[in-house]
């Protein structure tokens, strides 16, 4: 059968002045003739525009297929055939399914989407969203009708491939990626020849590199953006407050605590899905006081607690913790006589305990000490089964003695409900905690709630949370809120909006998770945390969170390979190490050979991102915290870093230098080169060849012996030469730094 | 660093390519907009004030004083009856103190975004999708398109919007999020001297490219893209030069606040540093929780204050027919207040204020109460040709948000079929332009 263009079906469907092209046909349309001669097959007699805007289908209504539309599909505007013929759906759901298929027409989504049989074999929901039969009868042949003219007379657009362009990289080039990934270092030539002999070789090396200290700190900034913490909780610091040297303390200790937790369950290689579901957390005692505290009902908090100089009759004198703990009266040393008589209540009371009596009136002796910030151990939160359980927040002594067990009355489980999770997604009345469960399904799915999903829930009529008013059952909202609304109900039984208390109403309404195969109704945020566990995404989503920190790009969710890698994650038990390593030594991150991902885009080449670049300038020139200080943190800000948005599965990375950038670092390196060189610094500036050595070795990562250290070393040489001419020899070196501070051997990631 | 003064070159063959190949912009597209716009009159550049927070710029706005509404009650934000050109109208008076010559360009577009969720911030100025790239499909943010449609014809040292923001939500060029650059951090940039390594700037250039070359010879096509792209990032820096240094010399160290924004933005217009600059002064925020609206009342009157300084500048700088300013976020704010005395997000109801030489100085639509639910009031239809609020509008409230992002891009200076490509179905409303 004869084929004809885009263009050549366009044009007479143009001219017939049908919005889209694919109106009702006019003798115009059967005078035209396609480039071979032959005459195309003619188009349908019924109107498919009027069928999609028709009130009982409204396929083109506002928020569905119109112009503006969802699920990348436009059914409205022209070039409609174009965008059908030969093209996937964007839904996660139906992703490997064509929106009309040229080969087997009666499998085109645009038709199966529309009867409950056709949904029932194939994918994603029912269309019109909210119909029980989906289109009737007679628009269904209408469009069946366009769909085989369509199949039969339109060439699918080609997709983008960039098969052919793909030149795979050299070992010299991706196992230095991957350990500058990894550690921050560059490839030894023994590890690139080690490679080269042997390609799996790189395996054993990523094996090694695992367990270098520099992996820990190239984690922390994946770890704080793939979990979604705040590593600093400024609201609780200035809640608090406490003495100046405490504040840092107070402002760090959650953040450390979620990592440290998630730390130890690499480093243990458990299980990775018990990200979710740990009881057992690393906290000090003043994360158990916070916890505590978060756990305290109105009563608690509203408990006054007296200061004191001189001990009332019937105290003793002077007054032992003890008694104060037990009748909430508190001395007051005579320098803070100025407190005498004050009362603190709830978080008051915390800043008295940190060393502040009254405004910012210093207590020289605090209850909580140093070491109550830095006396990390893991302990297990245990449901008390009831609230305000044992010890009450004041009680540091007792809180000092838990080391292994405690109890808590709000749940305490995995992420999902740390205090450096929630801290990073407020919530509200109008919001109700969508956010908070949203955000914990990315972590756990890399995937948010879609209309395409068709998992049904078992009984949808126990469920509770579903709000007419904030999602209208009859607006587009609705077919995400249906499944977000009941399950943000697990939150709502257990927190009050700020988190910091019991819901009102707590426990009283029934959750139901309806989210990509998984169903359940009832249970608590115990259960959500096993669910997520449980989610078969899980696997995939987290290699593919591995590959934007590896590459500043996607992995294709179906490549092959991914979901080989996805799997040895899964067999391994969940060992994030195994994913670790199977994912960076994967040609998804080498480059070593073609893979699904780089035919739909290209491989990348990044910028050296600011968490990246900060952590090699300091493991390459052996200091620590090079971004932290000075002008140096300032400018730092020039170079893209790494975040996330609310809602969106994939992290905001930038690969691509910009005008800034370049200006960025150029003017980061010459700050590091005056701070660098010279009495002091790294690099001496009365020793032209030991300092190339280390520009070339350290700083750019180019090892001894190799063809690139000669060419290098002789460009450095040049440099200092010709610089000398005009400038004294210190800043020839210093220019020398920056020459190679701004090579692509430390501003590229896979160069 | 080093500065070679101003641009080095212009957008001749060997840069397009080069543009074309690092941006990703083709450079058919490139060369056919340098060439429509060589006899027509220039587009201007854009500036935009954006977010995912759904600042209330509409509950202050002209023609939102309407029945029912709650209007913030502070005094510094009395109703208060002005001029915009010829026609009179009722706003916060904020707007009322701002100067002549800018309300005779000011506009406040009243249209629907269509969502209540932050997270739908990308689409939305993606207009759902309506927002097209160079050939018309796929999906666009509407600063990128702008920015691809404006560059060649404005000269400018870069195709990408320069985004001035700090923690916000980034806008995508291309699929890429837009590197946010505060002015404090662009000062810093040229805050000091790099004495001598200044001066050596163009030596390490040379051995730059020594060192990359030997790369770029034996490397693949991915690694030559990366060289390629670092290289004009490079070259763009050059260009822009040491004089946006002293372009921020009245900016306070350290001060990324509104004012700061609006003097860097003037200064990129003056380097003709990017066609799309993108900013944030605040309304008010994400305020459910700002009982007796004390952040809105703040925040309304910073941010006006804020355009007016926008505006001084540009005079300042000659440059007040070569800007138009529009405020585009995600969604407005109820007019009505909650439970905790904040407002609540409003997906029918949001207000593209804006400024331009090609701006007809007014209200265009209005806003009507709906219903008695927690969102009573939307939008209303738009009469094309006029730009007045009408039940029989021909820009229904489903098509208002394409119609706002279309007739921004004419009052940029677009021309209608590229309009027709880059928004599709967009309308552009011909009364809310000069004739």
């Amino acid at each position: 059968m004869a084929r004809w263009s885009v263009g050549a079906v366009l044009v007479p469907l143009a001219l017939a002045g049908c919005y889209g092209g694919v109106g009702p046909r006019t003798e115009a349309d059967s005078a035209d003739e396609g480039d071979d001669g032959e005459v195309p097959p003619p188009a349908p007699d019924c109107d498919l525009q009027a069928v999609f805007a028709h009130e009982d289908n409204r396929c083109t209504a506002q928020g569905c297929h119109g112009v503006q539309h969802v699920a990348g599909l436009d059914l409205a505007s022209d070039g409609l055939a174009e965008r059908l013929v030969g093209r996937p759906s964007t839904t996660a759901a139906c992703s490997d399914r064509l929106l009309v298929d040229p080969a087997q027409p009666d499998r085109s989504l645009l038709l199966t989407q529309l009867t409950p049989a056709g949904v029932e074999s194939g994918c994603g929901v029912l269309m019109p969203v909210g119909s029980e039969q989906g289109v009737a009868d007679e628009d269904l042949a209408c469009i069946q009708e366009w769909v085989e003219h369509f199949a039969q007379t339109v060439e699918p657009v080609p997709e983008v491939d960039h098969c052919d362009q793909f030149e795979p990289s050299s070992p010299a080039v991706y196992v230095s990626k991957v350990k500058n990934i990894m550690t921050g270092l560059r490839a030894t030539t023994e590890e690139i020849e080690r490679v080269q002999g042997d390609p799996d070789a790189l395996a054993s090396l990523a094996r090694e590199w695992i367990e270098a200290p520099q992996f820990e700190a190239r984690l922390r900034p994946f770890l704080r953006d793939a979990l979604q913490y705040s590593v600093d909780l400024d609201d609780l610091e200035d809640k608090i407050g406490g003495l100046p040297e405490y504040q840092p303390l107070i402002e760090a200790d959650l953040g450390e605590s979620f990592r440290r937790t998630m730390m130890r369950l690499i480093e243990e290689d458990r299980p990775f899905t018990e990200i979710a579901t740990t009881r057992h957390w690393e906290v000090t005692t003043f994360t158990l006081a916070i916890l505590a505290y978060l756990d305290a009902g109105e009563d608690e908090r509203k408990e006054d607690h007296l200061q004191v100089l001189q001990p009332p009759p019937g105290v003793p004198d002077p007054i032992p913790l003890e008694y104060s703990l037990e009748h909430l009266i508190w001395p007051l040393p005579p320098e803070a006589s100025m407190c005498d008589g004050v009362t603190r209540r709830g978080d008051g009371v915390l800043t008295m305990l940190l060393g502040r009596c009254k405004g910012s009136h210093s207590l020289p002796d605090p209850v909580f000490e140093p070491t109550d910030f830095t006396d990390w151990r893991t302990v297990e939160l245990v449901p008390a089964g009831q609230p305000e359980p044992e010890p009450v927040f004041w009680d540091v002594p007792a809180l000092r003695a838990v080391q292994t067990q405690m109890e808590v009355g709000m749940p305490r489980v995995g992420f999902l409900t740390h205090p450096a999770f929630l801290a990073r997604w407020e919530t509200n009345a109008d919001n109700q905690f969508r956010v908070t469960t949203n955000q914990a399904l990315l972590v756990m799915t890399g995937h948010t709630f879609e209309v395409s999903d068709p998992t049904e829930l078992a009984e949808p009529s126990e469920a509770d949370g579903l709000d007419a008013e904030h999602a209208d059952p009859d607006s587009a909202c609705y077919a995400c809120h249906r499944a977000l609304d009941p399950m943000r109900v697990f939150y709502q039984n257990a927190f009050d909006y700020d988190y910091t208390s019991l819901g009102v109403e707590h426990g009283t309404q029934t959750p139901a998770y309806t989210f990509r195969g998984q169903a359940a109704v009832g249970g608590d945020l115990y259960d959500f945390a096993e669910l997520l566990a449980q989610n078969p995404d899980f696997a995939v989503a987290w290699a593919r969170k591995l590959c934007y920190w590896a590459n500043s790009q996607a992995c294709d969710e179906d490549d092959p390979e991914l979901l080989r890698v996805a799997q040895v994650f899964e067999d391994s038990g969940y060992s994030f190490k195994t994913l670790v390593v199977e994912l960076l030594t994967s040609p998804l991150v080498t480059g070593h050979a073609l893979t699904q991902t780089y035919c739909s885009r290209p491989f990348l080449v990044s910028i050296t991102r600011r968490d990246q670049l900060c952590h090699s300038l300091d493991v390459r020139l052996g200091q620590s915290g090079l971004c932290d200080e000075g002008k140096v943190s300032k400018l730092v800000e020039l170079v893209p870093e790494d975040s996330i948005a609310r809602g969106d599965p994939a992290p905001v990375v930038n690969p691509v230098s910009s005008a800034f950038h370049a200006a960025g670092v150029e003017q980061l390196c010459i700050q590091l080169a005056q701070d660098l060189v010279g009495p002091g610094g790294v690099i001496p500036a009365d020793d032209p060849d030991a300092a190339v050595s280390i520009i070339t070795e350290s700083l750019m990562g180019i090892p001894a012996g190799s063809a690139r250290h000669e060419q290098v070393s002789q460009v450095l040489q040049a440099h200092l030469q010709q610089a000398r001419q005009t400038a004294s020899e210190a800043d020839a070196i210093q220019s020398a730094f920056t020459l190679g501070c701004l090579s692509s051997d430390l501003q590229a990631i896979g160069l | 660093m080093s500065t070679l003064g101003r641009r080095a070159f212009t957008f001749g063959g060997a840069r397009l390519a080069l543009v074309a190949a690092a941006t990703g912009v083709p450079v058919s597209f490139l060369a056919h907009r340098k060439m429509a716009r060589a006899d027509d009159a220039a587009p201007t550049f854009t500036i935009f004030h954006t977010s995912s927070r759904g600042e209330p710029v509409n509950v202050n706005a002209p023609g939102s004083y309407v029945e029912g509404a709650h209007n913030n009650p502070a005094p510094s934000l009395a109703p208060t009856p002005f001029d915009l050109g010829e026609h009179s109208v009722t706003g916060a008076a904020p707007w009322a103190a701002l100067p002549e010559a800018l309300r005779d360009r000011l506009q406040f577009f009243h249209h629907a975004s269509y969502t209540n969720a932050h997270t739908e911030y990308p689409k939305a100025l993606e207009c759902f999708g309506a927002v097209r790239n160079a050939e018309g499909n796929g999906a666009e943010s509407l600063p990128s398109a702008i920015a691809q449609e404006c560059a060649m014809a404005l000269d400018t040292i870069q195709v990408e919007p320069v985004d001035l923001r700090r923690g916000h939500r980034a806008v995508r060029f291309l699929g890429n999020p837009i590197p946010q650059t505060s002015p404090s951090a662009i000062q810093e940039l040229f805050g000091g001297s790099g004495g001598e390594l200044d001066e050596l700037g163009a030596l390490r250039d040379q051995h730059l490219d020594q060192l990359h070359a030997a790369l770029r010879e034996d490397g693949t096509a991915a690694e030559r893209r990366f060289l390629d792209r670092y290289a004009l990032g490079r070259t763009q820096a050059k260009e822009m030069g040491s004089q946006l240094g002293s372009l921020l010399s009245a900016i306070p160290p350290g001060d990324d606040g509104p004012d700061a924004q609006a003097i860097a933005a003037v200064a990129m217009m003056k380097l003709n540093l990017s066609p799309v600059i993108l900013l944030h002064f605040g309304f008010g925020g994400d305020n459910h929780k700002d009982s007796e609206l004390v952040e809105e009342t703040q925040q309304t009157g910073d941010g006006i204050a804020a355009i007016g300084k926008l505006w001084e500048e540009l005079e300042a700088a000659g440059l007040q027919d070569r800007a138009t300013f529009a405020t585009f976020d995600v969604f407005g704010r109820t007019l009505v207040l909650n439970s905790r005395g904040g407002r609540d997000h409003q997906a029918n109801h949001h207000v593209m204020a804006m400024f331009g030489p090609r701006v007809r100085p007014g209200v265009v639509g209005g806003v009507h109460k709906v219903s008695n639910g927690n969102r009573p009031f939307s939008a209303r239809p738009i009469d094309a040709a006029t730009g007045e609020a009408t039940p029989d509008g021909d820009v229904g409230l489903e098509d208002s948000l394409t119609a706002a992002a279309a007739t921004l891009a004419a009052a940029v200076g677009l021309a209608p079929e590229r309009i027709a490509t880059r928004v599709a179905g967009g309308t552009i409303v011909t009364g809310a332009l000069r004739s």
